[in-house]
């Protein structure tokens, strides 16, 4: 069996690594970079590995790690290559440096990542001077290509990789005024608002947006205003803040092209194709992994789940169809969309819209109670899980719809 | 925000004294009820791992973070920088002149994950290693 991975980051590395492991004759991971890892070697702090590796690493160190597995497995790895156009029937032009090729694998895995949500997508009004970027481009440039971004800065959005690099940018003696999230919530996790803003005493302005960037040729300042409850800037509050740099850390996009090209449908909660529990995709032999599914908290959740992937394009016998599952009632996201009928336990993974407490959560299918289980507290910056016994799956039909809703009446 | 705000200020507490803190030990970020009993003492709730205690502990006595940064890198074709780590947890309030320190050093290829560029790093009985390899 031939497999073809397109992505070398953690996902894509662990999907190889897995396959192979599964017994696929010949894997052939693309990466289109000159290095394998996708963003890890940029991410230079620790947090990860803690699952997947059973050790708190760095992002470099677990992209080294996975890097040495995917080379003793023997996994045939082409960097600087890049599929340029994907087929509905697996067929794959891929351009190398020695020249175009057309490929046409048994299986194809995308681990394909996200994108950045950029300037554009959220509409800053305003002038367009040098010194707006994302968090992961000044990410980049400051930790590899050593460029210093800016001297004084303010962030919109709470994303991890803002408050990330927030701390970055304060360990380099540089000013970091302020963060705003326009939601009432942080978007990272709790663990790095602490560490990454209070530690340094940086401001989090919750339910706060910039409302304009002045600048001739290089940023000069920010506004920065609340916002009432429906998201629009109360003016007559408006602050400035003299910065020469704006850092965007306003979410995360599955990279879709390619997907498009393949002939799967993009679901609109998570903006990448739907999958069932072994992340394949609507179509036979081609699956999707990491954050090119849907956005994960962690490179460990991306690492995990593409190995189930990995496994399944090789062992998985085909399927007896499919169920439909769909989140409802403050549940904004859930992992799979699709339940490929089977005697096992089936873990979902889910975000929850807005932060509750002591919600409780319910799995229905045609009004039969799977599944039902209480949490502490619920945080759309965290994604959960909850498992549905395979006994009580056994009622499930081909075409049936399962539901994933919190209780009426629970949480707050 | 207020309230947040207030549960960084861990310096002037006293015993019978509670706060909020979260804790970093692990992704989850449990949102720690730490009630000061005595010295080193504490009660902790809302923890739902033990760490949490260990970490309310340590953070209302001595507060410890890891270090991460990166170096310039001579002789290599394609990195120009080095990530690198020290290779255990220091006390948090040495954190901006570690840094400082660190901004001044530099690394050369061939370097090798884990390679140990500086043993005891300004004596705080860490030392700062190498995240990644870098062979030419």
């Amino acid at each position: 069996m031939r497999v073809t991975v397109i992505g070398g980051g953690p996902a894509g590395m662990a999907a190889a690594l897995s396959a192979k492991r599964a017994g696929a004759e010949e894997v052939l991971l693309l990466e289109r970079a000159e290095r394998l890892g996708g963003v890890l070697p940029q991410c230079i702090h620790t947090g990860f590995g803690v699952s997947y590796f059973k050790e708190d690493l760095t992002g470099p160190e677990f992209a080294e790690r996975l890097e040495r597995l995917v080379a003793k497995a023997g996994v045939e790895v082409w960097l600087n290559s890049i599929a340029l156009q994907a087929f509905p029937d697996r067929q794959l032009l891929v351009s190398t440096r020695l020249g175009l090729r057309a490929l046409r694998p048994d299986v194809l895995i995308f681990a394909v990542g996200a994108r950045e949500r950029p300037r554009g997508a959220i509409a800053i009004p305003g002038d367009r001077p040098a010194g707006v970027f994302t968090a992961g481009t000044a990410q980049y440039m400051t930790n590899i290509q050593g460029l210093q971004v800016g001297r004084e800065f303010f962030i919109l959005g709470s994303g991890d990789i803002g408050l990330i690099m927030a701390r970055r940018f304060t360990l380099e003696g540089l000013i970091v005024h302020g963060v705003a999230e326009l939601m009432p919530f942080p978007g990272g996790l709790s663990r790095n608002v602490q560490q990454c803003l209070r530690d340094y005493a940086i401001p989090l302005y919750l339910s706060h947006t910039v409302t304009g960037v002045r600048g001739k040729q290089r940023v000069e300042a920010v506004t920065v205003a609340p916002v009432d409850p429906n998201g629009y800037p109360l003016r007559d509050q408006e602050r400035t803040y003299a910065v020469d740099s704006l850092i965007l850390s306003v979410g995360l996009l599955p990279e879709a092209e390619l997907l498009r090209q393949a002939g799967l449908t993009m679901a609109p909660e998570t903006g990448g194709p739907a999958v069932d529990q072994y992340y394949q995709c609507e179509r036979e032999g081609i699956f999707a992994v990491g954050n090119g599914v849907a956005i994960w908290d962690l490179a460990d959740n991306v690492a995990e789940t593409a190995e189930v992937a990995g496994r399944a394009a090789v062992l998985c016998p085909p399927g007896r169809g499919w169920a439909r599952v769909e989140g409802r009632g403050g549940i904004r996201v859930v992992i799979p969309q699709r339940w490929r009928l089977e005697d096992r336990d089936l873990v979902l993974h889910f975000r929850a819209g807005k932060p509750t407490i002591a919600p409780r959560l319910r799995v229905t299918c045609k009004g039969q109670l799977l599944a039902r289980r209480g949490y502490a507290a619920l945080r759309p910056a965290e994604m959960e899980e909850i498992r549905i016994p395979a006994e009580k799956l056994a009622m499930v039909e081909a075409g049936d719809l399962v539901v994933l809703e919190l209780e009426e009446g629970s949480g707050g | 925000m207020d309230k947040e705000e207030r549960s960084g200020q861990i310096s002037n507490l006293s015993p019978g004294d509670g706060i909020t803190l979260t804790c970093i030990t692990c992704p989850v970020g449990c949102e720690l009820e730490v009630t000061l009993e005595g010295e080193g003492e504490v009660r902790v709730l809302n923890n739902r791992c033990p760490r949490g205690v260990d970490y309310a502990v340590q953070e209302t006595t001595a507060p410890e973070r890891t270090f991460t940064s990166t170096v310039k890198l001579r002789g290599s074709s394609l990195e120009r920088r080095l990530p690198v780590r020290l290779d255990r947890v220091i006390a948090k309030a040495r954190l901006l002149e570690v840094a400082e320190y660190v901004r001044t050093l530099e690394a050369q290829v061939p370097v090798t994950m884990g390679d140990v560029l500086q043993d005891d790093l300004l004596k705080l009985g860490a030392n700062l290693v190498a995240s990644r390899s870098v062979k030419e």
